[in-house]
């Protein structure tokens, strides 16, 4: 390969050209001055946007009526200036912006307009806005908003009107609702049971109080049935002194009836006899009362008129004591236990009233929604951070881009939909970067085309003439003096050769400027491969160069102009013999393949074993006429690299294997229906 | 000057009520010294009020009204109680007999049972504190600048626990049961006044009371 001289950089970033590039090229290079060059024949370019800002052309004056002559600037000397055909307009004030941070649209004479008189195009307008691309943090303070087809700054919202508030308000006023209904949910379905209870309590009340009568009913039936019992014992005692059986003076007889009804009725612990003959009879398995095991019940005294006739113990009377089973009454004391109990509730150890016990659950309950509160106001104002970050982050790299500064980047915010929209973001941006590139160096090989067209079309008319007057020279010699004749036939000789290497200059300019436009077809790289190597099989006259061409697969088809890639492939395996047959034998191998790591791309690569080409060198061989050969033009590499872009590839330098430098063509593969 | 009497009415406010929320009733009570031991008396009628219709309602319907009395006997500017006593007093209306049975409970003694055909003479006995022994003589110090006073504490039916419904079981150890637990001690904590009785009344014997040298 062969070693190129400087050229400007082909980094992203868009800058002022070097200034070893042509005066013209400066210009060209700027993409957003970009317009279509009408007279380039071939050239098929957009609308025109910059023609007004270039020189008349003293051979090819302008017929744009925008375009306006320039009297203020006369030629230097008098003199036209033919070579600059799209020189930097006169009057234009130097750019404020710093080249890394503007880009070259901003050299377009109309940015510097007012605001109001913007171009409307996509970047145009960038370059008005100057400060925020080297401080960002003038950024945060303002905001770009779009009207229409204009930027324009505004204050940065306030910290209510950002979307960070307005979702973290949001989530909060959500959080406060749900709590709120749910507790108010809760505090109806504690009042719902708590009703519920107090009603069954109320019934339990209602229950015990009917009770109470009861228990009262049957203390007095019970003391009636002791009583009627009673009567019935007396009513049996004057049946019994009725029939003789007992003697009004036989107190003994009258205690052993007391006996008798003594040990027929067992509930029975005392009857007595009052009276004139008074008389006892008691239970001593009975005495004596305890309340805790037994009740005694007194009754009476009964009426008792057992004789009559005697008179004396007409007015006696009959009592008893009855005894009690006290199981009752201990029912009826636990009822009453009970009854006290059913306003009150255990909680946690401690007795509460059923009210108290509400109103604790009550403020149970708010304190739990407040604290539930509290934690979804945490948890929703951190997520919603976390989210409106991204949004904020990802709106300050668009304002950003927005106002000019087309290396911003979002940083990297994740896998989700915002993060995927980051990368998405990023990868345009870096498409559109890399789109920009092509741009500017497409525009500075046309306009190395242009000029390379002028060139030829100057020095090449008169050649002919210059050739024809030498040749006159030649034959008019009369020979009448030999040692003029020597002097005459050796300037001759030098003229017709410098003229003959003006010619091959011309040729390889006009070579330049007449690489067509590629028309894009369906074509088979094992194809284009294999008509090179026919045209091309013999590298060079000695039989030690080699050429190598290695077969592609036939499944390799791509969107491509065939000629113009064969013409690529002549002229980087020409550079390579160039740049190798001095040293020594020429060895260059030429394959295509499957792009690695890359489904759908094919690489086109050219190895030669010659000196190679350093790294900090690999970008600038591209430019056109970079050159360290003598015999070079520089325009071999750069035909190539335009060619490739035309076929939406790229082109780069690497080491080859052979020892030299490789050069790497990647075009993308053509996809039927794609 | 507004600031400032903003603030002393702030800070005295808490005092203000505090001072509203005693709980010790002043009463006046008679000591007397028999042998080892003082001997108080004095009246707490508002434990069992004739005019609580409630209370009498249960106490006619023959179920057992129980007073607690917490004796505590303190040496006037001395927070550490001298000697501590207590009476449990039931009274309960005896359908069967048609009277009131008044049974006084002192510990370590055996209980006494007086008996009274009319209410309001069996209340008066069951809520007057009656000779009770509260101190005894050898535990305190004679002369005037040795004052006692007396605290006493009534309650009326102190609440069983035991006869309350449960609320910790089995069911509460384990799964949805042990949120209910934590749920209750979350109320537990929000509980600002408990019930130990159905009522309570406390008084604090005014004057004090001092043993005469002899």
């Amino acid at each position: 390969m062969s070693p190129r001289g400087p050229s400007d950089d082909d980094a992203p970033r868009p800058g002022p050209p070097p200034a070893d590039t042509p005066p013209g090229d400066r210009a060209a290079a700027d993409p957003s001055r970009s317009g279509p060059r009408d007279d380039l024949p071939g050239t098929s370019r957009p609308p025109p946007a910059s023609r007004d800002r270039a020189e008349p052309s003293p051979t090819r004056p302008t017929t744009d009526p925008r375009s306006k002559p320039e009297p203020s600037r006369p030629p230097v000397g008098g003199k036209r200036e033919p070579s600059r055909p799209l020189a930097r307009p006169a009057g234009r004030p130097p750019s404020t912006v710093t080249p890394a941070a503007r880009p070259e649209s901003s050299a377009h004479p109309r940015a510097d307009k007012s605001a109001t008189d913007a171009p409307q195009r996509p970047f145009a307008s960038f370059a008005r806005f100057s400060a925020p691309d080297s401080r960002p943090s003038d950024l945060s303070r303002i905001r770009m908003t779009r009207i229409g087809q204009r930027i324009v700054a505004a204050p940065r919202v306030p910290w209510w009107g950002r979307l960070e508030s307005r979702v973290i308000t949001a989530l909060v006023c959500l959080g406060i609702l749900c709590v709120g209904a749910s507790a108010y949910l809760v505090a109806l379905t504690v009042q719902y049971f708590e009703g519920i209870v107090g009603s069954a309590t109320q019934k339990s009340d209602d229950a015990v109080a009917l009770s109470l009568p009861f228990y009262d009913g049957y203390v007095k039936a019970r003391k009636e049935t002791y009583r009627a019992r009673l009567e019935a014992m007396a009513r049996e005692l004057e049946l019994a002194a009725a029939r003789g059986e007992l003697a009004a003076d036989d107190p003994a007889g009258l205690r052993e009836l007391l006996h008798e009804h003594l040990r027929r009725e067992p509930d029975l612990v005392e009857l007595s006899a009052g009276g004139p003959h008074h008389a006892l009879a008691e239970r001593r398995a009975l005495l004596p009362e305890d309340e805790g095991a037994r009740i005694w019940v007194m009754s009476g005294p009964v009426p008792l008129n057992m004789f009559p006739a005697t008179g004396p113990i007409d007015q006696a009377g009959l009592s008893a004591i009855f005894a009690l089973d006290p199981a009752l009454d201990r029912d009826y004391q636990s009822l009453g236990m009970i009854k006290r109990g059913l306003d009150y509730v255990t909680v946690d150890g401690n007795v509460v009233d059923r009210g108290e016990l509400e109103r604790a659950v009550y403020r149970a309950i708010g304190a739990a929604s407040a604290l539930v509160l509290m934690v979804a106001f945490i948890a929703g104002f951190l997520l919603a951070r976390a989210t409106t970050r991204k949004l904020s982050m990802l709106s300050d790299a668009m304002l950003r881009v927005a106002g000019g500064d087309l290396l911003a980047r979002v940083p990297e915010l994740g896998n989700d939909e915002l993060g995927q929209l980051g990368a998405a973001f990023n990868g345009m941006l870096d498409e559109l970067a890399s789109a920009q590139r092509k741009l500017s160096y497409l525009q500075r090989v046309g306009a190395w085309q242009e000029m390379a067209r002028r060139i030829a079309h100057e020095i090449k008319n008169p050649l002919t003439p210059i050739q024809l007057a030498a040749q006159q020279l030649r034959e008019k010699d009369p020979g009448t003096d030999e040692n003029f004749s020597r002097l005459l036939r050796s300037s001759v000789e030098i003229v017709e050769d410098e003229i003959e290497s003006l010619r091959r200059m011309v040729t390889s300019f006009s070579r330049f400027a007449k690489v067509p436009e590629a028309q894009l077809e369906p074509t088979v790289v094992a194809r284009i491969l294999g008509e090179f190597e026919r045209a091309y099989g013999h590298l060079t006259e000695r039989e030690s160069d080699v050429l190598e061409v290695i077969p592609a697969p036939p499944s390799l088809v791509i969107l491509g102009d065939r000629q113009l890639l064969k013409q690529c492939l002549v002229n980087l395996v020409e550079n390579a013999v160039l740049s190798q047959r001095q040293r020594g034998p020429v060895h260059v191998r030429v394959v295509a393949r499957p792009a690695e790591g890359e489904p759908g791309f094919v690489e086109l690569r050219v190895d030669d074993n010659g000196p190679g080409i350093e790294p900090e060198r690999r970008e600038r061989v591209f430019e056109p006429y970079e050159s360290t050969r003598k015999e070079g033009t520089g325009l071999g590499l750069a035909i190539v690299k335009k060619v490739v872009l035309d076929h939406n590839g790229e082109v780069r330098v690497e080491d080859s294997e052979l020892g030299g430098a490789a050069v790497v063509i990647r075009l993308p593969l053509h996809e039927p229906g794609g | 000057m507004r600031r400032r009497a903003l603030l002393l009415a702030g800070l005295s406010l808490p005092l203000l009520g505090a001072s509203g929320l005693e709980l010790l009733r002043n009463r006046r009570a008679k000591f007397e010294e028999v042998g080892d031991g003082v001997l108080m008396t004095a009246a707490m009628p508002e434990l069992l009020p004739t005019r609580d219709g409630d209370a009498m309602a249960s106490l006619e319907s023959a179920f057992a009204t129980t007073l607690v009395f917490e004796i505590v006997v303190y040496r006037a500017g001395h927070s550490v109680a001298v000697d501590q006593r207590s009476r449990v007093v039931k009274i309960q209306y005896n359908p069967w007999k048609e009277r009131y049975v008044v049974t006084t409970s002192d510990p370590g003694r055996a209980p006494q049972i007086r008996y009274y055909t009319d209410r309001d003479e069996a209340i008066a006995r069951a809520t007057t504190l009656d000779r009770v022994r509260v101190a005894r003589v050898s535990a305190l110090q004679r002369g005037p600048e040795a004052v006692y006073f007396a605290t006493v504490v009534g309650q009326r039916n102190p609440i069983d626990r035991d006869l309350l419904a449960p609320q910790s079981g089995d069911e509460w150890d384990r799964g949805q049961g042990r949120d209910l637990s934590v749920f209750s001690r979350w109320v537990g904590i929000f509980v600002r006044a408990t019930q130990s009785a159905e009522q309570t009344f406390a008084i604090k014997t005014v004057p004090g009371f001092y043993l005469v040298s002899s």
